[in-house]
């Protein structure tokens, strides 16, 4: 088998997409989202932060279409296929019935791509993040860490132009944490996807993204829209993450975040 | 083989021989008058000796129990799966399924006869209708229980609803299918039994035939082949249960 076929090492063009005056209301009142407006350029790699409960993840399955907003409308730079975004959940959520060359195929095998190409390309994606001998392993025998790979190259596996991420990495420890953190960017860099990162922690906001957006407790306003390109350069060491620049992007990041959790 | 006789084999052995040792005792020595409970080895005697019209009966009930026990399987997820596409179909139909459970079917068997006549076909509706709920409830309570995020990602990669029941819904019910496929595969012998009492054919036929001819020996011999028969189609799903669970379900994960 070839380490990776055509189909994944070619870059594709990142989706873009535009969130206008967007507002979701829950059944029983509770308002996720209100009137909220954002646009992310096709191949940005957006971080989003927010108090708990503010409306992030909601806002990505907005995006994702899993759900449906109130009022407003989510536009994309052009009209989108199934195979155009994936979304990675904060657990795995494996099949535990298949291999982990099976779960990583699972996109294709719905889209109906030939056995043998689906898991060629599982195969490479795989490799990709570091699972090429864990292949024909079930998720119960996966660490964490290990089980959320298997989730990125699921995600991975059709190229997609939309990448959503909701808190992936959060479960992990710090070290596995950073590992996958430096993978994701390298992918992103690799694919010029767009890129939309729903998380907790300032640090991996400020690491992964060139752009990061700071929303208000529920329901969400944006407290800050910060980029994080001037300063921080586009292919990123781990070293990084000590250096005095990288805690300066983090402290702008935390002086919004408390602020919004007062709002 | 050396680790699977002592972990599994030998602690329901233990207890049965203990038992049977210790009614062969009690009636030996009089405490319980053999026409009420035979001595284990008088048992085995009369099982010996009728050992010929005994597996012939057993033939017939292994088959009106089979075929009960199949139909239940099929019919009971199809209805299952109906039943989950939820809302109004789960509101109206399933107070009905709810029925089989409730249903005296010693009361119902001579119904069947009538509708069936004297023969197999009144066994194996009486073995479906003991049989069914069973699975009706347990695969629906699976196919219920579905993980959303996983529904969600087959949502969101445009998965048809066919290839969301056979890729995600049937194998995450699996475990629960099994459970109700082990609970049912015992009453449909059940079942086949008591339908046999109407019809008299089979192990419940020989039954009722010993029973009046005061053949208490008989009776028991027949009954250890009936319960032998719902323990095999017991272990039957078990070892379909630990082929198919065995390396991602908990209930089969520890024993391989």
């Amino acid at each position: 088998m070839t380490p990776a076929s055509p189909a994944i090492s070619a870059p594709v063009r990142g989706l873009g997409v535009v969130v206008d005056t967007v507002e979701k209301t829950f059944v029983g009142g509770v308002q996720a989202v209100a009137a909220l407006s954002l646009e992310v350029p096709g191949g940005q790699f957006l971080s989003l932060l927010g108090p708990s409960g503010c409306g992030k993840s909601t806002l990505l399955r907005l995006i994702a279409g899993l759900d449906w907003p109130t009022r407003g409308a989510i536009c994309f730079s052009r009209s989108r296929t199934a195979q155009d975004v994936s979304f990675v959940f904060q657990d795995a959520h494996l099949l535990p019935w298949c291999n982990v060359l099976h779960n990583a195929a699972l996109p294709l095998e719905l889209a109906g791509v030939a056995k043998s190409e689906r898991l060629d390309r599982a195969e490479a994606q795989l490799r990709q993040v570091g699972l090429a001998d864990a292949l024909h392993r079930y998720p119960a025998q996966l660490s964490g860490g290990m089980r959320m790979r298997v989730s990125l190259a699921r995600a991975m596996v059709t190229s997609p132009s939309l990448l959503l991420l909701d808190e992936p990495f959060a479960a992990l420890d710090e070290i596995t944490r950073q590992h996958l953190d430096e993978r994701l960017r390298q992918l992103w860099i690799e694919r010029a996807m767009t890129v939309i990162f729903v998380t907790h922690s300032i640090n991996e906001a400020a690491y992964l993204a060139d752009r990061a957006i700071v929303f208000s407790a529920r329901p969400a306003r944006v407290m800050l829209d910060h980029d994080l390109t001037v300063r921080l350069p586009h292919v990123r060491e781990a070293s990084l993450r000590t250096t005095a620049l990288f805690a300066e992007q983090m402290r702008a990041l935390y002086v919004a975040l408390e602020g919004g959790q007062r709002a | 083989m050396k680790r699977w006789l002592p972990k599994y084999a030998l602690p329901p052995i233990v207890p049965f021989v203990v038992i049977v040792l210790l009614l062969e005792f009690v009636v030996a020595m009089g405490w319980i008058p053999p026409f009420l409970l035979p001595r284990p080895s008088a048992v085995l005697i009369s099982l010996k000796v009728n050992a010929r019209e005994i597996a012939s009966a057993l033939g017939e009930t292994t088959l009106a129990a089979l075929s009960g026990f199949a139909l239940s399987t099929v019919v009971g997820i199809l209805a299952a799966i109906l039943l989950a596409t939820g809302g109004w179909v789960q509101r109206a139909f399933y107070p009905y399924a709810v029925f089989f459970q409730t249903v005296p079917i010693i009361a119902i068997a001579p119904l069947l006869v009538i509708w069936f006549g004297f023969d197999i076909r009144a066994v194996i509706a009486s073995a479906f209708v003991v049989s069914i709920f069973p699975v009706i409830a347990s695969t629906l309570s699976g196919l219920l229980s579905v993980d959303p995020a996983l529904t969600d990602l087959f949502h969101l990669y445009g998965a048809s609803r066919t290839a969301s029941l056979l890729k995600l819904r049937l194998p995450f019910a699996l475990p629960n299918i099994l459970t109700g496929l082990r609970v049912s595969s015992g009453l449909a012998v059940i079942g086949a039994i008591v339908g046999e009492f109407i019809t008299g054919g089979g192990l419940g036929g020989l039954i009722q035939v010993s029973r009046q001819q005061r053949a208490i020996e008989k009776v028991f011999a027949t009954l250890l082949v009936a319960s032998l028969l719902g323990i095999a189609l017991f272990a039957i799903i078990n070892i379909v249960s630990s082929l198919t669970l065995r390396h991602w379900h908990a209930s089969e994960k520890d024993r391989s």
